[in-house]
C-alpha cells in the first residue's frame, strides 16, 4: 500500500496527527518514518527478540491510526509519549504485567528535545550514549536495570547487593548527570 | 514519600521509570490525579526518563512491518466500505449517476463482504495464535531460567567446600533467634537463612560478611519472620574479601552502607 498524498517536510507532528485525524495515510506514513527506528530499538533492546518489537511497533502505530483524535497538545510532546507508551508495552509483556502499560500511557510526556528529523535523532542518539558510558557502571548499570529490564529499585538492590538507598541514589544521580548534560 | 504534601521530584522519576514496587507506585498514581503540581513534575519526569531510550542499539525495522501496518488499515477500511456498501437513501441516489448496475454485482458485493470478513478473521486468528506460541515459549525460557538458578543453589549447599556457619544471638540480640549462613569460597556464594521475629515496617534486618581487614560488606536486608523460610536468601562476595565472620543488626528500611545498629546475630571467625 503506497500511501498518497502531497507531504510538507516542515510539518509538526501535531500537524501531521491533525492529518491522520482525517485518515490521511500518508500523514500516518510521515509520523510511521520518523519514530519507528526509534520505537523499534527501544523495544527490541528490551525484549531481545526482534518479531516481538515488529508487533509492538505495529500495534503502536495502529492505535496512532484509530485513536489519533484522542492525541492533542495537552499530551505533551507525542514523540515522548510513542516513546513511553512503547517501553510500557515491551516491560508488560516482558514481565507480564498487563495492567503497567495502561498506567503511564495516559500522562502527559514533556519531552524538550526535538525529535521530528533524523539529523535531530542522531544527535541527540550520539550525546544520550556519550553520556550513558561515562557514568560510573553502578549508576549506568541501576538506570538501565530499572529502563530496559523494568525491574524496580528493590530488585535492583537484591540483583546487585547493594542496598536500597545506594541504588536509589545511584538513579537519582544518573539522571540529574543526564538532565544536565542535555538541558 | 512526601515532604508535606507533593512528591518528590526523585520518587517522580522512579515512578516515570517503573522502578517503584506497586504499593508506592499506587500511592504517587492517586496522589498524581489529584495535583496538578505533581501532574506537571511527572510530565518532565517522563520526558526526561523517555531520552533513556535513546541509548539503544540504533536498527530499522523491517520494510515488511510498515507494509503490513498499511494493510491491516487497508482491511479495516475495505470491510468497512464493503459492509456499508449496499444502504440505500442518499448513496442509493449517487449510485444512479453511475453505470447501471450489472447482474454480477449481485454476487460480487457480498462476496467481497464475505471475503473481506473471512481475510479479517484468518489475521485475527493467526495473531493470536502467534501470540502464544511466543508466550508458551517465553514461559518454558523462564522455567528454564527458575531451574537453573535452583540447580546452582543446590549445588552451592550441597557442594563439599561450602562452609556452615551457626550464628547465635548475642547480648544486644533476641532470645532463641538464630541464623544459618553457608559459605562457598570457591563460588564466592553466600546463602543464609534466619530465624527471627517481625519488625516494624520502617525496619530491616541487614547480614554482613566481616572480612579480616576493612570494613563489614552488605550481604543484603531481610525481613524475617519464622518459622524458617524454605528457600535461602543468596548474596555474592565480593571478589578480594575473605569473610572471617558474619553479623546480623536492625537497620531502617531498605538497608545501610554500613552498620549503625547492634549486632544481634554473630557466628565464625
Amino acid at each position: 500500500m503506497k500511501p498518497e498524498g502531497k507531504l510538507d517536510t516542515r510539518e509538526t507532528d501535531w500537524s501531521l496527527l491533525e492529518r491522520v485525524t482525517r485518515k490521511d495515510e500518508a500523514a500516518l506514513s510521515e509520523l510511521y518514518d520518523r519514530y519507528s527506528g526509534l520505537v523499534y530499538s527501544e523495544v527490541k533492546r528490551i525484549l531481545r527478540d526482534s518479531g516481538a518489537a515488529e508487533e509492538i511497533l505495529q500495534d503502536l502505530f495502529y492505535q496512532v491510526w484509530r485513536t489519533s483524535e484522542r492525541f492533542d497538545a495537552s499530551r505533551g510532546s507525542f514523540a515522548g509519549w510513542v516513546l513511553v507508551a512503547a517501553r510500557n508495552r515491551a516491560i508488560s509483556k516482558l514481565r507480564k504485567k498487563g495492567d503497567k502499560a495502561e498506567e503511564l500511557e495516559n500522562n502527559k510526556v514533556d519531552l524538550k528535545a526535538n525529535l521530528e528529523t533524523s539529523t535531530l535523532q542522531s544527535l541527540l542518539v550520539q550525546k544520550v550514549r556519550a553520556v550513558m558510558g561515562s557514568l560510573p557502571e553502578g549508576q549506568r548499570e541501576a538506570v538501565e536495570f530499572a529502563y530496559f529490564e523494568g525491574m524496580t529499585h528493590t530488585e535492583i538492590a537484591e540483583k546487585t547487593g547493594q542496598p536500597l538507598g545506594t541504588i536509589k541514589t545511584r538513579i537519582r544521580m544518573a539522571m540529574e548527570t543526564l538532565k544536565k548534560v542535555l538541558g | 514519600m512526601n515532604d508535606s504534601s507533593h512528591i518528590r521530584e526523585e520518587n517522580l522519576e522512579l515512578y516515570a521509570l517503573g522502578a517503584l514496587p506497586e504499593a508506592e507506585a499506587a500511592a504517587v498514581k492517586a496522589h498524581v490525579a489529584g495535583c496538578g503540581e505533581c501532574a506537571a513534575k511527572l510530565a518532565e519526569a517522563l520526558g526526561n526518563v523517555a531520552v533513556l531510550a535513546l541509548a539503544a542499539e540504533q536498527e530499522k525495522p523491517a520494510a515488511s512491518v510498515k507494509e503490513k501496518l498499511f494493510a491491516r488499515i487497508a482491511a479495516e477500511r475495505g470491510a468497512t466500505m464493503a459492509v456499508t456498501q449496499p444502504v440505500g437513501g442518499r448513496e442509493a441516489v449517487r449510485e444512479e449517476k453511475r453505470p447501471r448496475d450489472r447482474w454480477w454485482n449481485w454476487v460480487l458485493v457480498p462476496a467481497t463482504v464475505v471475503l473481506a470478513i473471512f481475510c479479517a478473521e484468518l489475521y485475527r486468528e493467526n495473531r493470536t495464535l502467534t501470540v502464544e506460541v511466543r508466550d508458551a515459549r517465553r514461559v518454558a525460557a523462564e522455567f528454564e531460567k527458575e531451574r537453573l538458578h535452583v540447580m546452582g543453589l543446590v549445588n552451592a549447599l550441597s557442594a563439599r567446600d561450602t562452609e556452615t556457619i551457626r550464628l547465635a544471638s548475642t547480648k544486644d540480640g533476641i532470645p532463641g533467634s538464630d541464623a544459618v549462613v553457608r559459605y562457598n569460597k570457591r563460588l564466592g556464594k553466600v546463602l543464609y537463612t534466619a530465624e527471627l521475629p517481625a519488625l516494624p515496617p520502617e525496619k530491616v534486618y541487614q547480614m554482613w560478611l566481616v572480612p579480616t581487614n576493612g570494613a563489614p560488606i552488605s550481604a543484603g536486608t531481610f525481613t524475617a519472620v519464622g518459622p524458617k523460610r524454605a528457600e535461602p536468601w543468596e548474596a555474592e562476595v565480593p571478589a578480594n574479601s575473605e569473610p572471617k565472620a558474619f553479623a546480623v543488626t536492625v537497620e531502617p528500611a531498605g538497608g545501610m552502607p554500613k552498620p549503625t545498629g547492634k549486632i544481634i546475630l554473630l557466628g565464625g571467625g
